[in-house]
């Protein structure tokens, strides 16, 4: 394998690793293996750090609605009737 | 593991409010983000609604009822409303399932677009930016990063292989990034690293 695989292969494994810790998915070996890897690497520091504060925005900033006032009952009564013809 | 079992009507009723039911805003929410309409959003929900309760012997007491939720609801949006949609399906599948090829991961999308400046943009920006994604690739981050799932609900909810949830999530955040850096520079955010 020449040496441009290599590095291919090794960018894959991180983005893959980094993908896992982001989401909360990665084992305790695997945290590790990231954390080490990072201290190393400055081009997967900046992308952990940036994919990170993607997500922390999204969360922060798309908030949850409540359903629409009504819809509730609309479905219970739905259901109530559904039943009833049974 | 759970229990699937034919339910009195009786039953039925007490299954569906005590499980189902504590989940219509999230359920909102998604139909929301998937239509982009609230009616569309609202008519979706109430099929959702219809559909497990009709369907009420499949769900397994036990299990978890938001991912099965979940899933009816793609199932039923994917029926009604990418049907009804002129726009055709963009999502290339081709290139979705090959991200960690040599292209896509020498893609180097980070370089130009920085943590400070993700920090700037508002909520407007952020959410634009996550509409204007094809549907198949907002659904993923929509499941993953708002809702929470791990790869394998999302995978069972989407019916797809996990591989393929992954790389699709991939795919998905360097188009997200991509919208960003749009917005950010047309809004005048400098990067400061030339």
């Amino acid at each position: 394998m020449n040496k441009q695989n290599m590095e291919v292969e090794q960018k894959q494994a991180c983005t893959e690793l980094l993908q896992l810790v982001i989401d909360g998915q990665a084992t305790p070996e695997q945290h590790q293996e990231l954390e080490f890897h990072l201290e190393r690497c400055e081009d997967c520091r900046e992308e952990y750090l940036l994919s990170k504060s993607i997500k922390d925005s999204l969360r922060s900033h798309i908030k949850p609605n409540n359903s629409p006032t009504g819809l509730a009952n609309i479905i219970q009564n739905k259901i109530s009737e559904t039943a009833s013809l049974k | 593991m759970g229990e699937r079992m034919s339910y009195e009507s009786k039953d039925k009723q007490r299954v569906f409010n005590e499980e189902f039911m504590p989940h219509i805003d999230a359920m909102y929410n998604f139909a929301f983000r998937l239509t982009l309409d609230e009616d569309d959003a609202k008519d979706l929900v109430q099929e959702t609604f219809m559909k497990a309760y009709r369907f009420i012997n499949s769900f397994e007491t036990g299990t978890n009822a938001k991912a099965w939720l979940f899933r009816i609801l793609k199932n039923s949006f994917i029926n009604n409303y990418r049907k009804k949609s002129k726009q055709p399906n963009k999502v290339d599948y081709q290139e979705v399932e090959t991200f960690y090829n040599s292209d896509s991961v020498n893609e180097n999308i980070t370089t130009d677009l920085r943590v400070e400046t993700v920090q700037h943009l508002i909520g407007d920006e952020i959410t634009n930016a996550l509409n204007s994604l094809d549907v198949d690739f907002r659904t993923v981050i929509i499941l993953c990063d708002l809702e929470g799932f791990t790869y394998e609900e999302m995978a069972k909810i989407l019916d797809i292989p996990i591989g393929t949830v992954r790389s699709r999530l991939h795919r998905a955040r360097n188009l997200l990034k991509e919208k960003l850096k749009q917005y950010a520079s047309s809004l005048g955010y400098k990067d400061k690293r030339k």
